[in-house]
């Protein structure tokens, strides 16, 4: 047998972080628990190791007979995936000690679900697609469930399995149907595969397998109309975790979803005018739900429906010749920066004040901590897309790029729904410094969550002054 | 009609009344045991195409497996075996709706398309050709299927072990 295209290297950084999470697991038992505290930094280490090694030459050829890719988008997802892990890993083992929950099944089942959404963003086929989702999907269910001590964490945690199990059920058929039609399940070769059949009675098999992927890919993207689950979920889970699916678990999803999407560029016309009506409705829709909410959560949780909604816009345009994934990549990562360190907040300030995320916590939250408010201010503005941030620049190569594909009228409606975006997001902000406090005293910010808000911080703004840096960074490591 | 095309339509019809029987039974003992005459007769069907290995795993790992775990699970949860689910309910128009987008869809594919058959002859068995596979190109599938079962095993036994006394 040969096994030159085996290429084990390839997949160093997948391997790292799932080893960590076997490694957490063993010394979990060997230590019968009593060295838990220890195993944050086994996992971080793992995660850094796995960071050191996408830059590593070895990785830029395809392995495992092309089922791992490497090209930008892989690398762009592996890099944010493993970015929202060292921001949220800390803060998620100390939510977990203090509540008496277990510290080492959420290490390794974050690492796991990690491993998942990395293995996603570089699947070279369908099949480690779909075991990549299921992988990501299971292990973020058994996170919410057993992280939380609520009922509402437990309710979460049920709709998401049921939510989810339902879109794999579309994802799969739809995948067996469009590999059936084109006769191959390697993802760059479907695009000539239907080529192939166009014009015979098999593309109308390859419709429905199309039709069907995309609605399961909506669904785990929680992009309308397939959004239900997404308050729920979001709100109803522990912060960490919320903050993990809303992250890392997006950005992973929408690497999958563009590739596909990238492949099925041949056959636009069947699938443009489907993604294009859901982009709208659900930059519509999220943006306006997430306007109205008196809930910090909630709020986060519909802002990040609205973003698929600008995500789908981008992904929209690379059917359209000549259109990389370059606007959806860059947008990922300030996006997931952003929202991981808005999450872990939201605990803290909401820990500090009502206790139930209420956005009156924000009020005067400059008097008793103004380097918070100040940061705060600097996130939400990222997320509404403000220059110089790297949200601005994000959203301005999305719509720029829906423009030179042709979908000027979802570019307007992008940008008009961006203003409301704005409002949506300076209300904490107009909270933060122009109220009065509710309660006196500060609110100190621990160290963990202090590096955590400063990177995000520091991340946004770099990423949107030098946009190029991170851009090249890309393109040059995948090749 | 000879005795293929006769058998290929009786497990057809087994699969599909079944299948009814399961999403319209309030029972759901009832659901959980016409499940089993679903699952044999999608094994039938692999056997009619060809897919030796596949009917075989269907066999062991759904009626063996999955269904035997799914009925035990009915049984031994009190209250469950006698349990009466409501069938339909105050969402069935938009799940009517659904199915029967989802319907159209699928009718459309299946008789628009021609259907082209493949020349080459039907392999003796699959199993040797799926093993090979499983160690070569289908490498990776086979060990991030590993890393989907561990992470499971380990969520679904900490939920379990909550759930009941603690540690």
């Amino acid at each position: 047998m040969d096994f030159s295209g085996l290429n084990v290297a390839a997949l160093l950084p997948e391997l790292l972080v799932s080893g960590g999470g076997l490694l957490v697991m063993a010394l979990h038992a060997a230590f019968r628990g009593r060295q838990d505290r220890q195993l944050v930094w086994v996992s971080l280490a793992s995660v850094v190791a796995a960071l050191a090694f996408c830059l590593n030459p070895l990785t830029v050829e395809p392995g495992y007979f092309g089922s791992a890719l490497s090209d930008p988008m892989a690398f762009a997802g592996r890099i944010t995936v493993l970015a929202a892990l060292v921001l949220l890993l800390p803060g998620g083992v100390a939510y977990a000690r203090s509540r008496n929950l277990p510290q080492a099944e959420y290490l390794s089942l974050s690492l796991f679900a990690a491993t998942g959404m990395m293995a996603l963003a570089s699947a070279g086929d369908l099949i480690v697609l779909f075991l990549a989702v299921e992988v990501l999907s299971i292990s973020l269910y058994c996170l919410a469930g057993l992280m939380g001590e609520r009922e509402s964490s437990r309710q979460a945690a049920l709709t998401y399995f049921l939510a989810g199990s339902f879109a794999s059920g579309f994802l799969l058929f739809g995948m067996a149907l469009l590999s059936g039609s084109a006769g191959t399940l390697d993802i760059a070769a479907l695009g000539t595969g239907l080529a192939r059949v166009s014009g015979t009675g098999t593309q109308w098999v390859a419709l429905g397998g199309v039709v069907l992927m995309i609605a399961g890919l909506l669904f785990k993207v929680g992009a309308v109309p397939f959004h239900s689950w997404v308050a729920e979920v979001y709100s109803g889970s522990p912060t960490v975790v919320t903050a993990f699916m809303s992250t890392a678990a997006k950005a992973a999803a929408f690497a999958g979803f563009g590739r596909v999407l990238l492949a099925l560029g041949s056959v636009s016309e069947a699938w443009v005018p489907l993604v294009g009506i859901c982009a709208g409705a659900t930059m519509i829709l999220g943006n306006f739900t997430a306007l109205v909410q008196g809930n910090f959560k909630r709020m986060l949780a519909f802002s990040s429906v609205a973003h698929a909604g600008y995500l789908l816009l981008g992904l929209m345009a690379v059917g359209a010749a000549g259109e990389s994934l370059e606007a959806v990549i860059f947008y990922l990562l300030p996006y997931v920066l952003a929202n991981a360190a808005l999450f872990l907040v939201a605990a803290k300030v909401s820990q500090a004040g009502s206790g139930n995320y209420k956005l009156d916590d924000y009020k005067g939250l400059a008097r008793r901590n103004p380097w918070l408010a100040g940061l705060l201010a600097l996130l939400l503005l990222g997320l509404a897309g403000m220059p110089p941030l790297a949200g601005f620049m994000g959203k301005f190569m999305v719509f720029s790029a829906a423009v030179r594909a042709g979908h000027t009228g979802l570019a307007v409606l992008g940008i008009l729904t961006s203003v409301v975006a704005v409002f949506t997001y300076l209300r904490p902000v107009v909270y933060a410094w122009f109220h009065e406090p509710e309660e006196s005293g500060a609110l100190n910010l621990d160290g963990g969550l202090a590096f955590v808000v400063w990177v995000a911080g520091a991340g946004l703004l770099l990423l949107g002054l030098w946009p190029r840096l991170w851009l090249d960074l890309c393109a040059g490591i995948g090749v | 009609m000879d005795i293929k095309t006769l058998l290929e339509l009786m497990f057809g019809l087994l699969t599909v009344a079944s299948a009814i029987w399961v999403a319209f039974t309030p029972k759901l003992l009832h659901a959980g045991f016409s499940l089993l005459f679903t699952f044999f007769g999608v094994a039938g069907l692999y056997v009619m195409l060809g897919a030796d290995f596949l009917a075989a795993v269907q066999v062991l790992v759904y009626i063996g497996g999955i269904l035997v775990l799914l009925l035990f699970g009915i049984l031994l949860t009190t209250a469950m075996p006698t349990a009466e689910l409501t069938v339909g309910g105050t969402r069935r128009g938009q799940g009517l709706a659904l199915g029967m987008l989802l319907l159209g869809l699928l009718l459309l594919a299946v008789f628009r398309a021609g259907w082209p058959l493949s020349m080459n002859a039907l392999p003796e068995t699959t199993a040797s050709d799926i093993g090979k596979g499983f160690m070569t190109t289908w490498l990776l599938p086979f060990e991030v299927a590993s890393i989907l079962l561990l992470g499971a095993m380990l969520g679904a036994l900490h939920l379990a072990r909550r759930a009941g006394e603690d540690q």
